[in-house]
């Protein structure tokens, strides 16, 4: 696999991997003050146990994004996707469904929103990038109204008490993230698709002159993503004890860009790896986890992080370029 | 000329017959009737906006005809796709090559098809790379499958492309400017290659600004002149100008119109500084250019010559001010010259006609105004507001005065002939008066006529009193215009030639790295 992903891919994921390695070191020297080594080292543990279920949602949402973007489009809505599952989930629950149907109605409607984008996107062949933008909008309020008329009683927001509706998001997210990242990277050792996925995004041209339909290609890309975006939200609400479509979510696609980009994928399309996301994804959450230590205002963690994720970016960005550059001009 | 038999008293692979294209009213391609034999060359050659783009375009199924007959193999066949014309077995490879850079040789070989597999679905990588790596061997190209696309030089990406059209039983190539990027000793590659598949039973429509190329590859010749097939004959009854004659409808006498005799140059010898208005001094940057020296004078067109890769065009955009030299001196006008950008260029009276027009020249989307408006934008604007009547009046004078061929104004310069946007890019530098011109392959999937007429602005600005760097990989072209040449061979400066002995050969020769490496007064 690393023999067909291009230098500035392979760059990318070295730099991250020592990125992550030097979080970590670092997380270890803030929990050492005040504590002994292996005191430190249990909190540590704690730490990386905990891992799992808190990047779950991000890291599956992030995989579904970076083959919506591998082909050249993008899908700016997630975040508020992710508010429309949680609000069809909060119907269900309110109405006395089962777990099972909850978690599956909430995965149908998110995983079918973003499907939906790409259908969209391409039979009224309108950017994705415009459709996703509307969406981020539509979406949002489609939550409120799904749970002010489908949820009794709701005034702002639902607490789901039984420990059985947060199974998912709470006890097996390492499972399902396993077998989600698993069959991605799977996808990517032997799979056809991402392939043609990063040739779409590469040169829509070219895939054309080769007689591939451009149209199937985008919506396959779509339906993957969908399916990815719609497991992790499944696992963000069932996370959460209480759902409140107004605020679930917000930024989320922010954060899910900058890691999918972090890993090594072009926002253009035509270059990245699902192994690069994933490291983006855990460079993202360790680097959060060392600013609590570092930092006690939220807001100054914020800043640091959008900091962190632009240097990081920007300076793999001047070496892409220059390198590019170069490439180019001979 | 060709010496290979001519088949074409064989069945036809192709039949256009009375085949026509419009595109709003305006007829792009008039009823051509048309055959191509398995085995034959066919070259098809035309001034820009002669047709060629059309008849390609409706054989390999991106365009239907209005009306006319289609057959293949003696059966009339609806071309409506580019799938389709690839299942019969008609591959096109286009000038500018479409191609997904940042997959492998392999992957971009067997892109439309299916791929290998073993158990559970998985790809079988290693049998891809074996197909592609046998597919190209048979095509007698030797390219490793796992490099990823867009590391290989220009030449290997053309063997490639066809290499991908003969693996996938293509019994007619259609190869549209094939050698337009492509040094000398590559075309020259690219041409016998063609040859031996030509000899396998392939026919091959060949279509080429460069009519050398067409006499010697062709066994037949078929020439386009505004949407007309006005002549259709056996390549070895016509010579040169013959063929120049029946594509520009008049004789060409001034491919090369050189009037100046030297007596332009003004006066001195070229250590003068007062004569001397661009010099460079042991220029080096790493992996381009290294202890590069040259001076072009006031009136003199200097040639710089090599193969793709020499270096010529990285010399050029760093006196351009794109990047900078890690070491040595310019002086531009007898001034120190260190440009931090191009817009330090253009203030200095120093302009740059890139080698890619279309990448790094036009905006294809903007119209002839705006295109010919942007070279002189800091003097069309007052207070940050463009006067429009002035710039009306400019650009009006610029579209005459350069023989832009465009409907008016507002036409989008990206539909213009080739010819007609390098007229557009070169206006557009020269309504700033520099004094100093760098031109890189100014006359590149240029046709004829229009050559003919950059070569002439080219002489009228020499004879004026400016200074031109004029970088072609068209050997005739180079040793034709300049008074005289240098040679770039591996980003080192290699030869002088001036005087007798600035012929092609003596050139090419340098460039080959085949001569002395030393620079000489008199010659190479």
């Amino acid at each position: 696999m690393l023999s067909r992903m291009t230098a500035p891919v392979r760059r990318r994921m070295v730099w991250l991997l020592a990125g992550n390695v030097g979080l970590l070191l670092l997380i270890f020297a803030c929990l050492m003050p005040g504590d002994t080594v292996p005191g430190a080292v249990s909190r540590l543990g704690t730490v990386l146990v905990d891992t799992p279920r808190n990047i779950a949602p991000e890291m599956l949402a992030a995989i579904g994004l970076t083959a919506i973007i591998w082909t050249g489009a993008i899908d700016l809505s997630i975040g508020s996707v992710m508010a429309v599952g949680g609000a069809v989930f909060a119907m269900g629950y309110s109405h006395g469904a089962p777990p099972l149907v909850c978690f599956g109605s909430c995965l149908l409607a998110a995983g079918g929103l973003v499907a939906g984008n790409g259908l969209l996107a391409r039979w009224l062949g309108i950017p994705a990038l415009i459709v996703t933008l509307a969406g981020l909008a539509a979406y949002r309020g489609l939550a409120l109204v799904l749970v002010n008329v489908g949820v009794p009683g709701f005034d702002g927001n639902l607490t789901v008490p039984e420990d059985i509706f947060r199974v998912p998001g709470r006890d097996w997210a390492a499972w399902f993230l396993l077998f989600a990242v698993g069959g991605a990277v799977w996808c990517e050792l032997f799979g056809r698709l991402p392939r043609l996925w990063l040739a779409h995004g590469s040169s829509p041209a070219a895939c054309r002159l080769h007689g591939l339909d451009l149209s199937r290609l985008a919506v396959s890309a779509f339906l993957f993503g969908g399916f990815y975006l719609g497991l992790g939200a499944t696992l963000y609400v069932s996370n959460q004890q209480t759902i409140d479509p107004a605020r679930m979510a917000l930024g989320f696609e922010l954060s899910v860009i900058a890691a999918v980009v972090l890993g090594g994928t072009n926002i253009f399309g035509g270059e990245g790896s699902f192994l690069g996301t994933l490291l983006g994804v855990v460079f993202l959450y360790l680097a959060r986890q060392a600013l609590i230590y570092a930092f006690d205002d939220p807001h100054a963690r914020q800043a640091v992080e959008g900091a962190l994720i632009l240097g990081v970016i920007g300076f793999d960005c001047v070496l892409h370029r220059t390198a590019h550059r170069m490439e180019e001009l001979k | 000329m060709s010496t290979h038999a001519s088949s074409s008293s064989g069945s036809p692979l192709l039949e256009l017959t009375g085949v026509c294209r419009s595109f709003g009213g305006v007829v792009a391609l008039q009823p051509t009737t048309l055959a191509v034999v398995p085995g034959e060359i066919l070259g098809l050659v035309g001034e820009n906006g002669a047709g060629k783009s059309t008849l390609i375009r409706l054989v390999s199924g991106v365009l239907s005809p209005d009306h006319g007959e289609i057959s293949w193999q003696g059966r009339r066949v609806a071309l409506d796709s580019p799938r389709r014309a690839i299942d019969l077995g008609i591959a096109t490879i286009h000038q500018e090559l479409e191609y997904c850079g940042h997959l492998t040789v392999a992957e971009n070989m067997l892109l439309g098809e299916r791929w290998p597999r073993r158990w559970g679905g998985r790809i079988d990588w290693e049998a891809m790379r074996a197909e592609a790596g046998h597919r190209l061997l048979r095509a007698g190209c030797e390219v490793a499958a796992d490099v990823e696309f867009s590391r290989l030089t220009a030449v290997e990406k053309q063997l490639v492309a066809i290499a991908t059209a003969l693996a996938r039983d293509a019994r007619l190539l259609i190869l549209d400017e094939p050698t337009a990027s492509l040094a000398a000793p590559d075309a020259r590659r690219l041409i016998d290659h063609l040859k031996t598949i030509r000899d396998s039973g392939v026919a091959i429509i060949y279509v080429s600004h460069r009519l050398d190329e067409v006499l010697e590859l062709s066994d037949r010749i078929a020439v386009l002149r505004d949407g007309e097939l006005v002549h259709l004959s056996e390549a070895d009854a016509l010579d040169g100008p013959d063929l120049v004659h029946e594509m520009v409808g008049r004789p060409l006498q001034q491919v090369f119109p050189r009037t100046r005799d030297g007596s332009s140059i003004v006066d001195g010898p070229s250590s003068t500084p007062g004569n001397v208005l661009l010099r460079v001094e042991n220029l080096s940057r790493n992996g381009m250019f290294e202890e590069v020296s040259l001076d072009v004078q006031a009136g003199e067109v200097v040639g710089l010559a090599g193969l793709v890769g020499a270096g010529r065009s990285e010399l050029a955009r760093a006196i351009y001010g794109l990047y900078g030299p890690d070491s040595g001196t310019m002086e531009l006008l007898g001034r120190p010259w260190q440009p931090k950008s191009p817009w330090d260029a253009l203030e200095a009276g120093l302009v740059y006609l890139p080698e890619e027009r279309k990448r790094h020249g036009l905006v294809a989307d903007h119209d002839v105004s705006s295109t010919l408006a942007i070279g002189i934008r800091d003097r069309l604007t007052r207070w940050g507001l463009v006067r429009e009547a002035e710039q009306r009046r400019r650009v009006a004078g610029m579209i005459s005065a350069y023989d832009i061929r465009c409907s008016g104004p507002g036409q989008l310069v990206g539909t213009l002939s080739g010819g007609n946007q390098q007229k557009a890019l070169l206006a557009r530098w020269l309504e700033r008066d520099p004094r100093v011109l760098i031109l890189d392959e100014p006359t590149r999937g240029v046709d004829v006529g229009a050559k003919a007429e950059i070569h002439s602005v080219v002489d009228r600005l020499a004879a004026a009193g400016h200074g031109v760097l004029l970088i072609s990989s068209d050997l005739p072209e180079v040793v034709g215009m300049s008074d005289r040449v240098l040679v770039m061979s591996r980003g080192r400066l290699v030869a002088e030639c001036r005087g007798e002995t600035q012929t092609e050969r003596d050139v090419l020769q340098a460039a080959a790295g085949l001569s002395s490496t030393s620079r000489e007064a008199d010659g190479c």
